[in-house]
């Protein structure tokens, strides 16, 4: 068995698969991430997978090779036998799939592919950083290496804004705005060259608020902590506490769970949610669901899209078929319909069925 | 007697679709002009969906006959040529319920119009003549013969019954009246470094993934990418459901557009398909659905199976 690498650990990064089974077979934890690592260049098998280019530094805080990881992937706490597992930050298999919905797959998707953009861009400069950076703290007595990670720094921030410049717009649709990221890479990039650590890890975990100080410490920090902005832009701890809650809330029956679709159905007043991927794979047993849920009774159903992640054109039909049944006595009232699938309903000519109501709220994703 | 007034003689009107070979704008303008005003003294309603720049000539030539004449943007409607049928029925459901006479002038084909999207045109002009089937329209087909290749306007002999240079209207003699005797213009191959996948039910979700991938690191803005992934989905659902349960996925870049292709065994019967605006609660509306959001689509079938090609520009 190998001896776990430490930095590695440290970084989130677990590449031990044959502690991983071991550690598996006693009790599997919900939020264990169900991917394969080390992440390859192609790797797709996840839907909320967020690559994030990574270099990791040895016991002497030199760069090593980079690697891959994904943002949501975490350490998992050790358990008596000292043992960690790779944890995914979002959850389980369900807590992905709402942050999914919540995010919009297809911004997920172009965040992705932003982030890998991005990290390509600035690689080569990320590297002479890290390099520089090691230097400095193998001498610490010294301040001429400073003068070495200064403009490297300023390179790297002049690459950083050009990005943001150029993307301006696809930052825009997932909810990255240029300003507010500019701010954070730079707070991020100035925190990490005043800190004493080599990894970014460490300086995040400390949310910026703790920039240690003393005589290694090669540059100024950052003038505000960068907690807010980041979890403003990035997300992932606002909305997991909801999903939390809805995930585990008790007094739902379950109506479909297949396929990677879920249709639930609150005991207390009879409000549905579907959650995950309505295709053709599923698209048959929700039809047989709603049906069976709209049947006797009149007055209105609700029906709740917030954790939908696609819905096909038959998924749709089952929609109008379901209000045509409560029609005229009741309504299929919507809620939480993100606006591409508005507006295929209302290509498909189905906007204005007279039992089918799309909430105006404003959807989720919106 | 012309050939215009021997056909009004007919006891119940019919479509006509006519090819108009003119020289240059000029010639357009004044043949344009005529069909219309004709159009107008006989109190028929009339579109013109035509390119931008024609339609500013006819409507000065038109003076003020031109307020009593509906215009389209061609550029805008037949960007993808899929979607002006539907309009051409749409127009003819709400001017002549009765089957009264309308007329129209229709554009699809430009100089500046690329490969595929002239394809697309041919296919469209050969569809026309089974679309327009039971409607009273008479429709001008405008072809500029000095700005349009030779095998451009050797396609509008075969797709149009009629045609006119503006004067006088005569049968076409290369007219193919069978939409199967026009094969469709060849797709090109697809890259050899396409992504491929092949798919069923239970991995539609992964071929939706494979695109929105692609289109996310093309570039796309997400709400397109969206409309690519879901059209992308019903070209594949009709594989599962209807070319036998099984189909491959391909998808590459180009450098203005990310494009992606369904193929499978099963073979499309309805040539209408995507054209017909969906009303009773089972009719087929995926290909509908695609045509509505996609730049351009072009589906081949044949004995070997169907091609269902998707493109979306990347901006």
């Amino acid at each position: 068995m190998a001896i776990p690498d430490p930095v590695r650990r440290t970084h989130g990064l677990i590449a031990d698969r044959e502690e991983l089974s071991a550690e598996a077979s006693g009790g599997d934890r919900a939020d264990r991430c169900p991917c394969p690592r080390p992440f390859t260049a192609d790797f797709d098998g996840c839907p909320a997978y967020q690559p994030v280019s990574f270099i990791g530094t040895d016991s002497l805080s030199r760069p090593l090779r980079p690697s891959v990881t994904c943002r949501h992937l975490t350490v998992g706490a050790a358990d008596r036998a000292g043992r960690f597992y790779p944890r995914c930050g979002l959850g389980g298999e369900r807590e992905r799939t709402l942050w999914l919905a919540s995010a919009g797959p297809e911004r997920v998707a172009v965040m992705a592919a932003l982030q890998q953009e991005f990290d390509a861009a600035t690689l080569a400069l990320r590297q002479q950083l890290f390099a520089a950076k090691a230097d400095i703290l193998a001498r610490p007595a010294t301040t001429a290496p400073a003068e070495r990670l200064r403009p490297l720094l300023d390179e790297f921030l002049a690459t950083a804004r050009r990005f943001v410049e150029t993307h301006a717009g696809r930052l825009a649709d997932v909810g990255l705005p240029g300003p507010e990221l500019l701010r954070l890479i730079e707070d991020w990039a100035r925190t990490w060259a005043s800190s004493r650590d080599s990894g970014l890890d460490q300086v995040r975990r400390r949310g910026g608020t703790s920039v240690p100080t003393g005589p290694a410490q090669p540059l100024p920090g950052p003038s505000t902590p960068v907690v807010a902005a980041e979890r403003q832009l990035l997300g992932r701890p606002v909305r997991r506490g909801e999903a939390r809650a809805t995930a585990t809330a008790a007094g739902e029956a379950v109506l479909v769970d297949r396929h990677g679709l879920r249709l639930l159905q609150r005991c207390s007043d009879g409000r549905l949610r579907l959650e995950g991927e309505v295709d053709a794979a599923g698209v048959d047993a929700l039809a047989a669901a709603l049906d069976r849920a709209t049947a006797g009774g009149d007055g209105d159903r609700h029906l709740d899209l917030g954790g939908l992640l696609f819905c096909d054109i038959a998924g749709l039909r089952a929609l109008a078929a379901a209000a045509g049944r409560l029609a005229p006595q009741g309504r299929l009232v919507v809620h939480g319909m993100p606006p591409h699938l508005r507006r295929a309903l209302d290509i498909a000519g189905w906007a204005g069925l007279p039992g089918l109501v799309v909430s105006a709220e404003e959807s989720v994703r919106a | 007697m012309s050939a215009v007034a021997a056909r009004s003689l007919d006891l119940a009107p019919a479509a006509s679709h006519e090819a108009f070979l003119h020289r240059g704008d000029e010639e357009f303008v004044e043949g344009a002009a005529t069909f219309v005003r004709d159009g107008l003294e006989r109190g028929e309603p009339v579109l013109v969906m035509v390119t931008r720049r024609h339609r500013d000539q006819l409507r000065s030539a038109l003076r003020r006959d031109a307020a009593h004449v509906r215009f389209g943007d061609m550029e805008v409607v037949g960007a993808n040529p899929a979607r002006i049928i539907p309009t051409w029925r749409a127009f003819v459901d709400e001017a002549s319920p009765d089957g009264r006479p309308v007329r129209g002038i229709g554009e699809p084909i430009w100089p500046a119009r690329r490969d595929p999207e002239l394809a697309e045109c041919h296919v469209h002009e050969s569809l026309l003549n089974r679309a327009l089937e039971g409607t009273a329209l008479r429709l001008l087909c405008p072809y500029d013969v000095t700005g349009l290749g030779a095998d451009v306007v050797a396609r509008a002999h075969r797709t149009h019954p009629l045609l006119t240079d503006g004067d006088a209207v005569r049968p076409s003699a290369h007219f193919e009246d069978d939409f199967h005797a026009v094969p469709p213009p060849d797709l090109q191959a697809p890259p050899p470094d396409a992504h491929t996948l092949r798919f069923e039910a239970d991995t539609l979700g992964a071929a939706r993934r494979v695109v929105s991938s692609l289109a996310a690191h093309a570039g796309m803005r997400s709400p397109r990418i969206a409309d690519l992934a879901m059209a992308a989905n019903e070209a594949a659902t009709n594989s599962v459901r209807h070319g036998g349960g099984v189909g491959t996925l391909l998808a590459w870049t180009e450098p203005d557009r990310v494009v992606c292709e369904v193929r499978d065994g099963g073979r499309i019967e309805e040539p209408l398909v995507g054209r017909i605006r969906p009303r009773g609660a089972s009719d087929a509306r995926g290909l509908w659905l695609a045509n509505a959001l996609c730049d351009l689509v072009q589906i081949r079938t044949g004995e070997q199976g169907s091609v269902v090609r998707l493109h979306m520009r990347r901006d």
